[in-house]
């Protein structure tokens, strides 16, 4: 089962990020829900923010919750699609916001996520982006939905490394958390 | 030729392909979960318009937000016309971006990075 709300607000990953929650979700990352619990972001942010900031939270935000719907090994079929599972935690702090979200991954996929996040924080500005074009370039010969760029890009326009992390599950997956956290210049 | 009408949804574009204006035109925001699945019209669309002998084609993209998975479609698209291009078609390709939103230029700059295509990056109030 995926984690309920209660569950993910006691994990040491989310209370480390201290703040207040302004938003979370946990069940089917439908494009329906993605799309919905969107637009109660993009309108709780204009009360705050400029387009610029809003757009930047909303882009973030969408990325990771496309993520769960494509790549969550917990899914569930619905008029012929398949749906990931997963969770979507959204989070404000003085400063910043951070995008939380949380899912199931395979063994395979941990060892994937683990190296390409690992790479990805170490990375300048500028390696980034020869790292982007680089990916992209590949993704474009290889025919492949796109996997990849979304991380990559995440950081690009989040302007800092993401936290992850990941947890033992009992049948031979594991969580994992991925939080993206976007500075707000004051 | 026929015309090509999308209307936008919360999460698509309108897309308005008209030959008799010489001019494809979208609007709006671009994150479908299957971003294939809707710009493959699109690509067909412009190779069957230069394919029945049109020489000159206008892009325009007035889009505020497109998802990684969009931009790889962008991409084809924009190879599409590249291809087109170098076989003399005369296309120009105008990129409209938010002056207010840095990401929303740079997003465009991004796709012609590594493209030979004539085109303009386009400052607007609002998109």
């Amino acid at each position: 089962m995926h984690k309920t709300i209660d569950e993910l607000l006691q994990t040491t990953f989310i209370k480390n990020i201290g703040g207040r929650t302004i938003l979370s979700f946990s069940g089917v990352v439908s494009q329906d829900s993605i799309v919905g619990l969107g637009e109660a972001l993009r309108s709780e942010l204009h009360f705050a923010h400029p387009l610029n900031i809003v757009n930047k939270v909303f882009a973030i935000y969408v990325e990771m919750a496309q993520n769960i719907l494509h790549y969550s090994v917990e899914r569930i079929d619905s008029n012929g699609k398949s749906i990931g599972i997963g969770s979507v935690v959204i989070i404000a702090t003085e400063s910043a916001y951070h995008i939380v979200t949380i899912n199931k991954v395979t063994a395979d996929q941990r060892i994937i996520l683990e190296k390409r996040c690992s790479t990805i924080n170490k990375l300048t500005d500028d390696e980034l982006k020869d790292f982007y074009l680089r990916k992209r370039r590949k993704i474009m010969e290889s025919e492949s939905s796109g996997a990849g760029l979304g991380l990559i890009d995440m950081v690009r326009r989040a302007g800092s490394p993401i936290l992850y992390d990941f947890e033992n599950t009992n049948d031979n997956h594991s969580y994992f958390y991925v939080s993206s956290k976007i500075l707000i210049e004051k | 030729m026929e015309n090509l009408k999308i209307e936008s949804t919360k999460y698509t574009p309108e897309v308005k392909a008209a030959a008799e204006k010489k001019e494809i035109k979208f609007y709006g925001s671009s994150y479908p979960e299957n971003a294939n699945e809707f710009y493959k019209p699109i690509y067909q669309w412009v190779r069957d318009y230069f394919d029945e002998g049109n020489d000159d084609l206008m892009v325009n993209f007035y889009i505020y937000y497109f998802n990684t998975s969009t931009s790889k479609c962008f991409m084809n698209l924009l190879e599409i016309i590249e291809t087109y291009a170098k076989k003399g078609r005369n296309i120009k390709v105008n990129w409209h971006y938010s002056e207010d939103d840095d990401d929303s230029l740079d997003n465009g700059e991004k796709l012609f990075m590594e493209m030979s295509i004539d085109y303009e990056l386009i400052p607007v109030k609002k998109i």
